[in-house]
């Protein structure tokens, strides 16, 4: 039997990071992994985030292939898959951080990634076990975890167990921590890596211009399109409880769908891009803050605690700071010789405090804005001509005004879907966000009746 | 026929044996079908108002645990593989 201060269960960022801080401060620490070698197991999970560079300085060591994401995009589609409305935009000015200024994402394989932070673990003196399941829990009298079992049989103990393997956590699960997750606290995502030549890629998209993409259509579920180093992912996913319930159709169905025509189809024939490699995956998408995060012996990161952005669920950077907190939190107790759950209880307080904390207090906000609108394939039969009428006043197709009094009366008619739309998904975001909405609309009223009419067009310089 | 026509879920690498890791207790099954709606990789059907998983999941099975998590009446028992077998994702 092996005795540790600390075990860490999966090497992904949540326990690399794990680790890693463990190790650093001075703990005797084992990392186990279930795959063949770290990265094995992780899926389309690619996009580096800006806060990432901000937050971790040992990220400037990285050299592993990645693709600056400087572009977002939108599509919306119709029923037969042609794109009827786009809007892409750059990064902002508003961002308070250059890499922020820079790029929306850092697009790089998990398989890189994931080694490259293995790495710096196995620097700091953490022991990687690979090729091992984690296959029960062990817990003393009292329930406390007091280590882990592996499928070897082998019996691996630790003061402390920091639970990292992922959305399906049977760690917790085996800890007590948590009965499954309710279906709409997790979603299923079903994704294809697409192999295509850089080259080919910077000459038709044009290597600064780099852009991800979301498609919307009635035919399926919100999908994103994620460039990568050596071509893009194309995935989709939707709260299981949907699946399970028979919403729409089956996770695969829709991914045929995707690719099966219109203009999706063209951009990846375009690029004369090969489907390469296929994942599906659970990751956790909660309307909630999360709960039972720590117990006796135990403390959860990364996806095990449902720690996923709740309006795109990406999960990286939440892994990591919850992996780096978690090991903090262990050194801290482990020195006071107290790693019970009220020893422990102070994790929680912890990320609570920090941006995990702050991303989930709009958690049920943002996750009704996703399920209403993006995965929910009927609303796109409306809102779809409503963006595509938008710039109909424009059209040649009679005078404009003639035109623009078209599209407002067919605005008007609209009506009672546009402002139950905002008032169903858009207001509370404004409320949460604590815009004065009251004193904004008094504040624009004084200025319209300040503001000065322009006199005549100018069409020379005056001089 | 073009190629992003085929099924995509044989684009899947796999390594060692993985034994028998996804259990099914028929005396539980309800025959609900969630874990035949939700598969990605479609290898559950009903017969005779019981859920059925094809014995060759382990050749199929991506290790998503969606299954496990549906089942209401705790019918469907699923553990990971065991470790270095299974599914290996290199451009995840």
């Amino acid at each position: 039997m092996a005795k540790y201060d600390v075990v860490v269960v999966g090497g992904g960022p949540g326990g690399s990071l794990a680790a890693k801080t463990a190790s650093e401060k001075g703990l005797k620490t084992i990392m186990i992994e279930r795959g063949r070698k770290i990265g094995d197991k992780s899926s389309s999970g690619c996009g580096l985030a800006p806060r990432i560079f901000r937050d971790f300085d040992f990220i400037k060591k990285m050299n592993i292939p990645g693709i600056k994401i400087k572009y977002q995009s939108m599509h919306m589609l119709d029923e037969n898959l042609e794109e009827r409305f786009m809007i892409r935009w750059s990064t902002s000015d508003l961002a308070e951080y250059s890499e922020a200024r820079e790029f929306f994402q850092f697009d790089v394989y998990r398989r890189d990634f994931d080694r490259f932070l293995a790495g710096l673990a196995s620097e700091a003196g953490a022991e990687i076990r690979t090729a091992t399941l984690a296959s029960g829990v062990l817990k003393d009298s009292h329930g406390k975890v007091t280590g882990i079992i592996t499928d070897k049989g082998e019996k691996v103990e630790g003061d402390v167990t920091i639970a990292a393997d992922g959305a399906v956590s049977k760690i917790a699960y085996q800890a007590g921590l948590r009965d499954k997750w309710r279906p709409d606290e997790i979603t299923l995502v079903v994704d294809c890596d697409f192999q295509a030549s850089r080259q080919r890629m910077d000459e038709l998209i044009g290597a600064e211009e780099y852009c991800n993409q979301v498609y919307v259509s009635p035919l399926y579920p919100a999908t994103y399109v994620a460039m990568m180093p050596e071509g893009f992912h194309v995935g989709l996913g939707q709260w299981v409880g949907r699946f399970a319930s028979g919403f729409g159709e089956r996770p695969y169905e829709y991914l045929r769908r995707v690719i099966s025509s219109g203009t999706l189809k063209r951009f990846i024939d375009r690029l004369q891009a090969k489907p390469r490699e296929f994942h599906a995956h659970l990751l956790p998408w909660m309307p909630r803050m999360p709960t039972n995060t720590y117990g006796g012996g135990i403390m959860l990161v990364g996806d095990a605690a449902g720690f996923a952005c709740p309006l795109e669920a990406e999960g990286i950077h939440y892994a990591m700071v919850s992996g780096k907190l978690a090991a903090e939190v262990a050194a801290e107790a482990i020195s006071k010789g107290d790693t019970s759950a009220s020893g422990l209880r102070v994790y929680e307080e912890r990320w609570k405090n920090s941006i995990i904390g702050e991303e989930f207090s709009a958690a049920k906000e943002w996750a009704e804005f996703w399920a209403g609108i993006y995965f929910d394939p009927r609303q796109w039969t409306k809102i779809t001509p409503l963006a595509n009428n938008l710039m109909f006043w424009a059209s040649w197709s009679n005078p404009h005004i003639r035109n623009l009094r078209r599209e407002i009366s067919r605005y008007s008619e609209d009506a009672s879907f546009i402002l139950e739309f905002v008032k169903s998904y858009i207001y509370p975001l404004l409320r949460k966000s604590q815009v004065p909405l009251f004193r904004s609309l008094l504040k624009l009223g004084w200025m319209w009746l300040r503001a000065k009419k322009r006199k005549g067009i100018q069409l020379e310089a005056e001089g | 026929m073009v190629e992003s026509e085929s099924d995509l879920r044989k684009l899947v690498k796999r390594s060692g044996e993985t034994g028998e890791f996804i259990r099914h207790n028929k005396a539980l099954c309800t025959g609900c079908g969630r874990c035949v709606k939700i598969c990605p990789m479609e290898l559950w059907e009903l017969k005779k108002s019981k859920a059925f998983i094809s014995p060759e999941y382990v050749e199929k099975c991506v290790e998503c645990g969606s299954c496990w998590l549906v089942c209401e009446s705790n019918a469907i028992e699923f553990s990971y593989p065991r470790g270095g077998t299974g599914v290996i994702w290199e451009y995840g």
